[in-house]
This record gives structure tokens, sequence and C-alpha cells, in this order.
């Protein structure tokens, strides 16, 4: 009799202990708002509103063609579609009117930016503003003016995009930068090459050589006034130092009997590293611009070369085939045996230091095919971007989000060309340039 | 309220009752049950010999009759017909012996990065280090002579933050969008010419998201929802013509207008849910139309690394009135402004886009909702 009671008091217990944890269960679990995460979104280009600038006096064209400038800059990142004009609701027609916020989510735009130009004489002023539409607020430092002279509309028309640019992805712009390579003409077998100079998306080409002798590998110096390349101007290859602004030209090292080649700046400047060749066997070096004093920094029978500095200083990484085939090491600035960190298969070769110091850039062969690359400082996550007959020689934007190389069709009648790529692997696009072009070296972010 | 408090009460009357009663005759109630009796069964032991007879069925053992196990049923035989005999075959006359094959060609496994030597491969790398040619003799080209380049320093583009970042703002006219005046957004990637054959040629020009739903053509605004003071609705839908009583009217509206709408809830206790809970299905609907707005385009690698936790608190109708950045993990402290700024905008444009599907009903549940944006997941690797 006794078991059976103490059965069903057993029952009884655990039930309305059961019920009692069930009728808390939800209160409980509610002691703080309902969290919801929010699934995958979506990768696409952001749809911004760019309405022609305002003339507040004298702009003429200038007005238009500062506004086409902003554009072409940020949608040529693959990152902005720009929602034409004729697709506008409401028209800007004061700098410092009111912006009606329901219009421009009405197109869908999630940023709009307005503007004003005036000149006065050889000056100009320009003048911007970048609006987080869905926001409803003026993006944050994106109200800006500028000043300077008429020749310079056009790199105004790159700092705004820059400006924009960084306010929106919250990483540095480019647009304002040029970039040095080798202009290229005749035939395959007897090309001839000239340095030339031009904005990062191929306008205002100057030309710093004659095409008397070939020229290679160009570099800009941190500060952008000053270029680093390689002349057969004496029959050999030598590293030449050239004043951009005065063309002024230099000869580094000349040491009868060797060859020197693939020069690069420090992050300060003042001390140059290269490959020299002597006997048959290449070495990298560094010589100090100011003492001028020359250091071996690698001492191995097989060649060294593409040295590049890490953004601190501290690193070198550089291109050796000790293994056999060439591959890509890390030595500390001050020499030494280096670190393999390339280990896919194929040929790896010219990396580049990302100038954020996260990525190294690279050329990659392998089975026939040429890549442009990038890879973690330790060698991990490497990424092909590109893929063709000859991709070489990547160079960093000084944002380190974008790469240009050289890309050369096959055949006789093949071609170099300059192209651009991000480092996700989007947006690969030719640069415009004249005519043949190779050997891209982005400079920094002008003044 | 009261009733949840009542609630409240009951569960914890029901367990201190619980607690009690355990204690009281918790040992008596859960005190180990008497074994089951056993059954006993005698056994006895026999050697490996004669395991080893009683497996050969030799001797059986006398201790123990076995109990007869039951043949499995055997499937009934099939009796095939029985093949016709073949004819013997001739002996073949013994092939020649053929010239050993030479081995295929193996691919060469890549060794793993290490000092190892590694064979030659025909291409050579364009390195620098190979573009070390000979000088190929040049023509006679006159080459132009060097341009000047472009001097830097012809501007003075410093920046003046002499511009105000905040306008007046126009009033916000509602205005139906037509079809004409709506792109369609294809969440397409910028195509180029240059890029046209890369996804051919490299497969890497599109995003490796999948491609985005296009987003829906402007809104059909809801009623906007603005919370409009009581007095003033009650007082609207009342005209009256005559001008004192007018002025007495505008004066309560004005009143009305300048009294703060309902605070969005902060945090702590208050934004505790006090309705039913969502759904699964409810919570999914919420994710995924934000998720559509969500637009990762044009951020930074860093924020591709990054994850905020937003707390945004919606009035009745629906509109987010506030946001709070309650949770992050990120990189750097910009990606995380970046995210958080990307993420509000999500939430902006979802309400302006035909509004968050939240459950009518439920505002009590969803007048604060926690969301997690982790932009890890959206890394393209």
């Amino acid at each position: 009799m006794i078991r059976p009671m103490r059965q069903i008091f057993q029952t009884l217990l655990v039930l309305a202990l059961g019920l009692g944890a069930l009728m808390s269960a939800p209160v409980l679990a509610q002691s703080s708002p309902p969290r919801i995460v929010i699934g995958q979104g979506v990768i696409e280009p952001m749809p911004i509103a760019i309405p022609t600038f305002i003339d507040e006096g004298g702009a003429g064209d200038y007005a238009r063609e500062i506004t086409r400038v902003v554009i072409s800059d940020l949608e040529g990142t693959g990152f902005f579609r720009n929602i034409g004009e004729e697709a506008h609701i409401s028209r800007i027609t004061s700098f410092d009117g009111g912006v009606a916020f329901e219009d421009w989510k009405a197109i869908n735009a999630q940023v709009l930016v307005t503007g004003a130009v005036s000149v006065s004489g050889d000056r100009i002023t320009v003048k911007f503003r970048a609006y987080d539409v869905f926001n409803g607020t003026t993006l944050e430092g994106a109200a800006l003016q500028f000043a300077g002279t008429t020749q310079g509309w056009r790199r105004m028309s790159h700092k705004v995009a820059d400006v924009i640019y960084s306010k929106i992805t919250g990483e540095g712009g480019y647009f304002d930068s040029r970039v040095v390579f080798v202009s290229e003409s005749g035939p395959k077998n007897q090309r001839l090459k000239r340095l030339a100079v031009m904005d990062y998306d191929g306008a205002n080409v100057a030309y710093l050589t004659d095409s008397n002798s070939i020229v290679l590998a160009p570099r800009f110096s941190p500060t952008g006034d000053r270029i680093l390349y390689t002349s057969y101007e004496s029959g050999f290859p030598r590293i030449t130092l050239m004043d951009v602004g005065s063309l002024r030209r230099q000869t580094l090292d000349e040491q009868p009997g060797t060859m020197t080649f693939a020069p690069r700046f420090s992050p300060d400047g003042g001390t140059v590293v290269f490959s020299l060749e002597r006997g048959g066997n290449t070495d990298i070096y560094s010589l100090s611009l100011s003492s001028g004093r020359l250091s071996q920094l690698t001492n191995a029978p097989s060649i060294e070369t593409a040295p590049s500095f890490s953004p601190d200083g501290s690193k070198i990484v550089f291109e050796s085939d000790r293994t056999g085939s060439p591959q890509i090491y890390i030595m500390p600035a001050s020499g030494g045996e280096g670190t393999r960190i390339s280990g896919g298969k194929g040929r790896y070769g010219t990396p580049v230091w990302s100038p954020r110091g996260d990525y190294i850039a690279f050329t990659k062969q392998n089975e026939g095919r040429f890549h442009i690359g990038v890879m973690r400082t330790d060698g991990t996550e490497e990424r092909l971007l590109t893929a063709s007959f000859l991709d070489e020689g990547p160079t960093w934007a000084p944002n380190g989000r974008v790469l240009m190389f050289t890309r050369e069709t096959s055949g006789g009648g093949g071609q170099a060309s300059l192209w651009s790529v991000d480092i996700t692997g989007r947006n690969l696009k030719q640069i415009p340039t004249d005519g043949p072009a190779s050997d891209p070296a982005w400079s920094p972010l002008l003044p | 309220m009261e009733t949840r408090f009542q609630t409240g009460t009951v569960v914890s009357a029901i367990g201190h009752v619980g607690v009690v009663l355990w204690v009281l005759v918790g040992d008596w109630l859960f005190a180990p049950a008497p074994p089951d009796e056993v059954i006993v069964t005698s056994v006895s032991m026999i050697t490996s010999e004669e395991f080893a007879a009683l497996q050969s069925g030799a001797t059986p053992t006398p201790a123990e009759e076995p109990a007869p196990v039951r043949p499995q049923a055997r499937p009934e035989e099939v009796v095939e017909p029985e093949p016709e005999p073949l004819p013997e075959p001739e002996p073949e006359p013994e092939p020649e012996p053929l010239p050993e094959p030479e081995p295929e060609p193996v691919p060469v496994v890549e060794p793993p990065p290490s000092e190892a030597v590694q064979a030659e491969e025909e291409q050579a790398i364009q390195s620098e280090s190979t573009e070390i040619q000979p000088a190929p003799e040049a023509e006679d080209i006159i080459a132009p002579d060097p341009v000047q380049p472009e001097t830097e320093a012809e501007t003075s583009e410093i920046p003046e933050p002499a511009v105000s970042e905040d306008p007046a703002v126009e009033e916000i006219i509602e205005q139906e969008p037509t079809e004409a005046t709506v792109p369609e957004d294809t969440g397409d990637v910028t195509q180029t010419e240059a890029n046209q054959d890369q996804t051919a040629e490299t497969g890497m020009t599109t995003s490796l998201r999948p491609r985005a739903k296009p987003s829906r053509p402007a809104p059909q605004p809801d009623p906007e929802p603005e919370p409009e003071p009581r007095a003033a609705a009650e007082l609207n839908v009342q005209p009256v013509d005559d001008s004192a009583t007018q002025d007495a009217i505008d004066a309560l509206l004005g009143e009305a207008a300048d009294e703060p709408v309902e605070e969005p809830v902060a945090q702590g206790g208050q934004n505790r849910p006090q309705g039913p809970p969502l759904t699964g299905g409810e919570m999914g609907d919420i994710s995924s139309a934000i998720a559509r707005r969500w637009n990762l385009g044009a951020a930074s690698t860093d924020v591709l690394s990054t994850m905020v936790v937003i707390r945004v608190s919606f009035d009745e109708a629906g509109r987010p009135v506030d946001f709070q950045l309650i949770e992050s993990n990120g990189p750097t402290q910009s990606a995380i402004d970046n995210l958080y700024s990307i993420a509000r905008r999500a939430v902006n444009r979802t309400h302006s886009e035909g509004g968050i599907p939240l459950p009518p009903g439920k505002f009590d549940t969803w007048r604060v909702l926690d969301l997690v944006f982790d932009a890890n997941g959206m890394r393209v690797r």
C-alpha cells in the first residue's frame, strides 16, 4: 500500500517541478531583447547619386568635368554604381539648400554627393558634401572645400573622390596618385622603352626619358619625388636615380664588371636595396643614399633578387632560386638566410609588400599560366587574382587595396598593357594608355 | 503586467513547495528501491577441453543439456539448370611477348615547401632577374624630348573644412516614385570590356556571393508612421470654424507636438520583451529582409572580419527610432564603426523599402531587438 502511494507522490512532485520549470522558462529566456542573427548580406556596388556640381560663378565646364572625374573614380573601384541624373527626382539647385532624403531614398541612392565649383581668375574652389541617405545624415568629415589653380582641377576631383571613398569604405583612397611605367613602342624583338608617368587612371601622361636606351622596373620613392630604375644606357644594367622635378639622373654604385638591377627604396627613402650580379652570382645589397655605404644582405650561390621592404622597414621579402625554382623568402632588413614563405606549386617571383603590411603580392607561374596573387606575410591564405598568358610585376595602390600589373598577350604581335585588380579578385580592368606599357609602379598619395 | 506577476508568484510558490517537499520526504520518496528478486540459475563450469569437445559435437557434457538451437530457415535451394557444357576452348596461340611498355608520365607531386631541390620547370618566370637581356640594337629613331612632368605643387588643395556638414534639410515630401525614375538594382558587378572575359579566363570576376535579388522598386511607402500625439489626432477630426477656437486648437497642437515622443527603451530592465516570443519563422523573416539590404559591396577588407551587435528600438509603427552598438569584434575601430554604419543603413533601408516584417500584435516583444551583423561569413576567400 505504501509503495503505490509513494510512487504517486513521486510522480506528482516531478510533474509539479516540471510544470514550474516550463512556465518559468519563457520568462527567464526573455530577460533580454530577442537576438536575431542577420544572415548573409550581399556584395554589390553601392548605388550613389552625384548630381552635377553647381556652378557658383565662372566654373563653366569645370563643374561638369569635375563631377565626371569624381564619378569615374568611384565607379572605377567597382564598389559604387552611379545613378544617372535622368533618374533623379530632386534637383540640387543650391549647395546649402535642403536635401529631400525621401526623394533620394525613392531611387535607392544610398549616398548622395552634392558639390559646387567657383572660378575666379585662375583660382578654382571645389566644395562638396556627402550624405548617408538612409541614415539621414552627412557622412562625418565628408564636407570639405579645396582651392587651387584651374590647372589642378583634375587633382582636386581625385581628392574629392578620395575623401568620399574613404568615408564610405573606411579605408584610404588612392585616386590622387600617379603611376610611373615603361612606355613601349616598336616590334616585340626590338622594343623601345622609355619612362613615363601618368595619373592612376591613365590621364596626363608625361615622358621622363627618351628611347635611346632600355629602361626597366621604375620605382617611386616614398615621397614620390624621386624614381629609381634600371637603365641600359652604359650597355649594362645600372640602377639610376632620377629627380622627378628636375629630371636630373644619377647612376648608383658603378662597380666595373657588375650589373645592378631590381632596385627599391626603403620606407624612409634613405636606403636602396637592389640586386648585384658579380661573376655570375646575384645577391641582394643595400646602399645608403646619404653615406654611400654598400652592404651585402645575402650570400648564396643562387640568384637572390627582387627585394621589397616591409612598411616598417624591419624586413625584406625577396625571390631566390636556392631550392631549384624561384620562391619567396623573408629576411631581416640587415640581411641573412631568409625563411621561405611560398609553398604552393609553381614558381614565385617579384614579391611586393603591401603598404598596409598585411599581404605580399607576387607573380606566379604554374602549369603554363601566369598569375598575380597575394598571400599573408607568413605564406598563408594564398589567393590567385588573375590568370593569363603572361601577368607579372604587381604594384600596390597607396591604400593596399588594389594592384596594378603588366599583362602581355601571346604571339609575335603580342603587346604589353597595364591592368588593375582588387585584392578580392574583383574589378579586373585595363588601364588606358596611348600604346603598349609595362612595369607600373604606383606612387604614394600625393601631398 | 499583473497576470505576469501572478505567474511569477505561482512559479515561485511551486518551486518552494517542491523544495520543502524534497527536504521533508525526499529521503523517503527517493530512497533506492529494494532490488528486484534475482532469479538464480545454476551453471557449471567446463574446461576448455570440454568446450572444444562440445564444439566438435563429440561428447556432450552430461551436466547441461544445451537448448536446441532452432536452425534458421534456410532458403530453398534453387536448382539452376545445368549449363550446357561449353566446348573446350582451343588453346590460344601464345602471344608474342610485347615490348616492355614505357612508363606513363606520372604527374610529379609537388613536395611540401622545403629546402629540397625542385625540378626545373620548362618556362622561366618573368622576373626582374630574368628581364636582364642584352639591349636590342635600337633603330635610329629620333625620340621626342623628354616632357617635363607635371609639377605636383600646382595646386594647394588644402582641405578647408569650411563647409558646414549640416545644411538645412528640406521638409520631407512624400512622393510616389514612378517606375521610370526607379533604376532597377540588378546587383551586377560592374562589367567593363576589360573584365568581360575574366569569368571564362579566371573565374574570379564575379562575386563569391550568390547574386542578390534585385531591390524592390521603390517603396510604396507604408503610411509613414509618424506617431501622432493623441491630442492632435482628436483635434484634427473636429474642425471648428471659429477662429478663437482654432487658436486654442493651434496652441494645443503646438503643445502636443512639443511633447516628447515615447522615448526609445533604454538599456536595462525595460528592454525585456513583454509580449509573446517571436517564432523562429518570424525571426527568420526579419533576418532575411534585413540581410537583403545589408550591402557590403563598398566595405573595406577589415570590415569583412568584423561583427557588431546593435540594439534597435522601434516605435509601434515599426520604424527604427534608436540604435545602440552593444557588442563588437573586429580588427580595427574604423572597421567596427564602418560596419555599424552599414548595419544601421540596412535596417533603415529595410524600413523604407516596404518595412521590416515585425509581427503585428507582438510590439511588446519586438520594440527592442538585438541584431547581430557578422561579416566574417562574407569574407572573400
